[in-house]
């Protein structure tokens, strides 16, 4: 076969040619590797182009990726045994292109049930996915059921283990996450605030909250200060009837003003026409809880803490002095 | 003294009367022309009310039944269509049962829009449309299946987890409440919410994803959450121990992805909670996992529980009790019980008594079961066939059911309970599958299969509701993916999936009347009356997670065209 030829003939290059070669393939590499990452957010489009094809057609990639698509992707409400379709579309033997199933399975696809893979899988493994997708759906396989083995590590582990029996009051960073995100108590965190984008940003984002120290984040929590950015001043909005909504401003438009009322939790977001309103005023005042400091334990809120500034290199568990600590 | 006494109290008894007799006729009036809002109170008495179609299902009770009969055996033949209406967007399809209220018609399409609608005439008198978020990732669909109206507002679920309050007379919003974060349950809410008293009741998707489900009330003036009631109870509630002293409370699903119904005499609302996740591999939640696949009876007021039936304990295919609670009140022997008839996903049909949730029967409304031998008398599960890992399992019915979500109907002039069943089986493999909160949590491969007696095939019946026994059976090469809706003129209506709105006689089965939409129906056909002529409206358009899993079974569903409008039928105006 002539392309083949060419490869094998390519490889007879001198040793000079062949590292001039390498070296200008890494940095194409890497060049394409950084665009990718921008678009993505996930750099892999480079290792696609260069890996082209060949790697695609592995027979053992492919398994690899029949065996992930089985527990991942080929269940009955998604696309399927062998991805032949479920209640998501069939995906095998449609000619998909490579490109565009791997930026599906990374990014997931906005407007429809598709999720995003990225905290998933390994590139390595959506790779293999990709490569089973795009595989001949007549020849190829589907993953034996028996050969598709169970996850060993169960759930309790991955999404939270108690502190309480930390004999040395740090936090844990799961334990606060899983009290931020508590949907069983009103006043919990994600009520108000997102964190890398998962809760309900009507306070302020708390992502990137790894540098700031410790004891600073413990009075936010447990006293509440005057607000410094004015999207999340107290609005006090008096109405024609006479009621009054308090809350945190959203936005308005030229009809009607949008405000959170947070007298309760969770919030309820109120749409007042601008002819229903009489008077708007807003103060420095935090709408935030004053009563976290009773609602928690101590334990509790080094979890929170340590949850809130686990992004930070320093993987230095909070403790209760760093509480104290300015 | 005494007479002159006694004629001046008779005086006064008569214009009291009057006074009450004018005020009930201002009443009615006001409530005929649109005046007139729609309170708990009212909904209570919805079947006095028959020119309107005021709740999800149409009465408390779940009944789909009308007691208007204008249109009847006898002159059905001769329906016209008076209007239509194309909510414009066909992805997602028209899953909704439209209300309509003192002449007005209220629709939700995919993608939460919500309009307001002349019901006489189609007349559209306002649109909304809801801000989906563009990067939502919306586990299970884009269609709602329906509002619910009252105190002035239209309310409804979203599909990135809000319930949100319209003003009925502008379409304006006025409230909004993220249940919440949709990229933290993976749940959505699609069901229809209903209004009990001065609250708004909403359930919600996610049984199906790692997830803990529950329903919701809001006070439906102020949207503030009045109470939650978790379908998995926590760590040291009663009930919490049949997750075996596993972490899967937290991910068990449970969800209440369709709509209750409500006793207003017991104070009770009844609801289906759904299957238990991980759904095909219950080796990781040992124990009875409740309160999935229960019928749970909850205090309206307090969201208590007052008492729990499970049909199913610790399920392995995915049979959801979600599907509707029908209260039936029978005669039996001289005594009248107050049963409650649920259809589950499992071909079965459960019937309890709806006082104390004492098992009364279950019988089967398909004739392919192998899921379990039988159920003994006292509502015991015998001979369980559970999918295994490793190898697959002919599994009947399958995962879609014996039916789908769209719902019966009960007529209590011929006292037939109307309902459509699915011959179909499935080859089931467990594919054990860790939990990843808000992820998908099937764990399980499932390959549809025909039953071993024959082709995959349908049907459309009439049964006794308690003893199950068949009055009539309709042959459907497809399955019936519409509600059906029955009315005192003894008329049973359905829409197939090509597309076809169907009349048949209640009493009998034989097909009297059909219109073809043009697409395939989805939602809740319902009727209506305006100024004395009554008005049967079909949604049309095909779209849901089982719509979009149809062309493995059947492949020239692939080719059928998809649809969002609704028509209305009526008797040629004499005028």
């Amino acid at each position: 076969m002539p392309d083949r030829k060419g490869w094998k003939g390519a490889k007879r290059q001198t040793s000079a040619k062949r590292s001039l070669a390498r070296f200008v393939f890494v940095l194409s590499a890497l060049v394409i590797g950084v665009c990718a990452f921008q678009r993505d957010g996930f750099s892999s489009v480079a290792t696609f182009v260069e890996q082209g094809s060949d790697n695609l057609k592995d027979p053992k990639v492919i398994s690899e990726g029949a065996r992930l698509f089985a527990t991942n992707c080929g269940n009955a409400y998604c696309h399927g045994t062998g991805g032949a379709g479920g209640g998501a579309p069939r995906v095998r033997g449609r000619d998909l292109e490579a490109k565009y199933v791997f930026r599906s399975i990374v990014n997931g696809i906005p407007g429809s049930a598709m999720p995003s893979f990225k905290n998933e899988l390994s590139e390595q493994q959506i790779w293999s996915v990709v490569a089973f997708v795009t595989s001949d759906s007549k020849t190829t396989p589907i993953a034996e059921p028996s050969k598709a083995s169970p996850p060993v590590s169960s759930a309790n582990k991955s999404i939270e283990s108690p502190a309480a029996e930390s004999p040395t009051l740090t936090g844990n960073p799961q334990a606060g996450k899983a009290i931020f995100f508590d949907s069983s108590k009103p006043k919990s965190c994600h009520a108000c605030h997102s964190i890398n984008g998962e809760g309900t940003a009507i306070g302020p984002d708390l992502s990137g909250l790894s540098s700031r120290p410790a004891s600073d984040l413990l009075l936010s929590v447990i006293l509440p200060r005057q607000v410094a950015d004015k999207r999340f001043e107290t609005v006090t909005i008096t109405l024609r009837n006479g009621d009054k909504v308090i809350g945190v401003k959203k936005d308005d438009d030229s009809e009607a003003i949008r405000v959170y009322d947070t007298t309760e939790l969770p919030a309820v977001l109120r749409t007042i026409q601008k002819t229903d309103l009489v008077k708007v005023e807003s103060s420095k005042d935090s709408v935030m809880p004053k009563d976290y400091a009773s609602l928690y334990t101590v334990n509790q809120i080094l979890d929170l803490i340590s949850f809130l500034k686990s992004s930070s290199q320093d993987k230095r568990s909070v403790t209760l002095r760093d509480l104290f600590d300015k | 003294m005494s007479i002159s006494e006694n004629t001046l109290s008779k005086t006064v008894a008569v214009a009291r009367a009057i006074l009450v007799i004018t005020l009930i006729l201002v009443g009615q009036v006001a409530a005929q022309d649109g005046n007139g809002d729609v309170t708990g109170e009212r909904l209570v008495n919805a079947r006095k009310e028959p020119q309107n179609w005021a709740t999800y299902f149409g009465t408390y009770d779940a009944w789909r039944y009308s007691p208007l009969d204008q249109i009847r055996a006898d002159n059905v033949k001769n329906l016209v269509s008076v209007w239509a209406f194309q909510t414009g967007k066909v992805e997602g399809g028209l899953n909704a049962t439209p209300i309509v209220v003192d002449g007005i018609m209220y629709l939700i399409a995919s993608e939460d829009r919500v309009f307001a609608l002349n019901a006489e005439n189609g007349e559209r008198l306002w649109t909304y449309n809801y801000k989906v978020p563009r990067d939502l990732v919306s586990p299970y669909g884009k269609f709602n299946r329906g509002v619910a109206v009252g105190y002035g507002l239209v309310f409804f679920g979203t599909m990135d987890n809000h319930v949100v309050a319209l003003d009925a007379k502008t379409g304006k919003e006025v409230w909004n409440v993220e249940v919440e974060d949709v990229k933290k349950c993976g749940c959505n809410i699609n069901g229809a919410p209903f209004i009990v008293k001065d609250k708004l009741i909403v359930g919600g998707t996610g049984g199906d994803s790692a997830h803990r489900g529950y329903i919701n009330a809001f006070n439906a003036k102020t949207g503030r959450l009045a109470w939650r009631f978790y379908t998995i109870p926590g760590p040291g509630e009663p009930g919490h121990e049949s997750w075996g002293g596993t972490e899967m409370w937290k991910f068990g699903g449970g969800s209440t992805w369709l709509t209750g119904s409500y006793d207003p005499a017991l104070n009770l609302i009844y609801w289906g909670i759904g299957n238990p996740s991980s759904d095909f591999n219950n080796s990781v939640r040992p124990g009875e996992n409740l309160y999935t696949n229960c019928i749970v009876a909850i205090d309206a007021d307090t969201g208590t529980l007052k008492w729990y039936y499970q049909e199913i304990p610790h399920d392995a295919w995915d049979f959801d009790s979600a599907y509707e609670s029908v209260l039936i009140d029978v005669t039996r022997s001289g005594k009248t019980e107050k049963l409650l008839v649920h259809p589950n996903k499992s071909g079965f049909v459960w019937v309890l008594d709806r006082v104390t949730g004492k098992f009364i029967n279950a019988w089967p409304y398909v004739d392919t079961i192998t899921w379990v031998k039988s159920i003994d008398k006292e509502g015991k599960l015998i001979g369980r066939n559970e999918p295994e890992a490793g190898k697959p399992n002919l599994i009947c019915p399958n995962w879609g059911g014996g039916r789908s979500w769209n719902h019966s109907a009960y007529s209590p002039r011929t006292g037939f309970w109307y309902n459509d069943g699915i011959e179909w089986c499935a080859n089931v493999t467990v594919l054990p599958q860790e939990a990843r909160e808000g992820r998908s949590f099937v764990a399980g491969n499932v390959d549809v299969k025909p039953p071993p007696d024959g082709p995959i095939r349908s049907h459309l019946d009439a049964f006794d509701p308690v003893t199950g026994q068949k009055k009539w059976s309709l042959p459907f090469k497809y399955p019936i993916l519409s509600s059906l809706l029955v009315t005192a003129g003894d008329l049973l209506f359905t829409g197939d999936a090509e597309g076809h709105f169907l009349a048949f006689d209640a009493k009998t089965g034989k097909q009297l009347w059909s219109f073809s939409t043009g697409s395939g129906h989805r939602g809740g056909p319902i009727t209506y009356s305006v100024k004395g002529r009554q008005y049967v409206a079909v949604p049309s358009g095909l779209g849901s997670i089982f719509v979009s899993s149809m062309p493995r079974t059947w492949p020239e569903a692939a080719g059928w065209p998809g649809g969002s409008t609704v028509f209305v039928f009526a008797l040629p105006d004499r005028k």
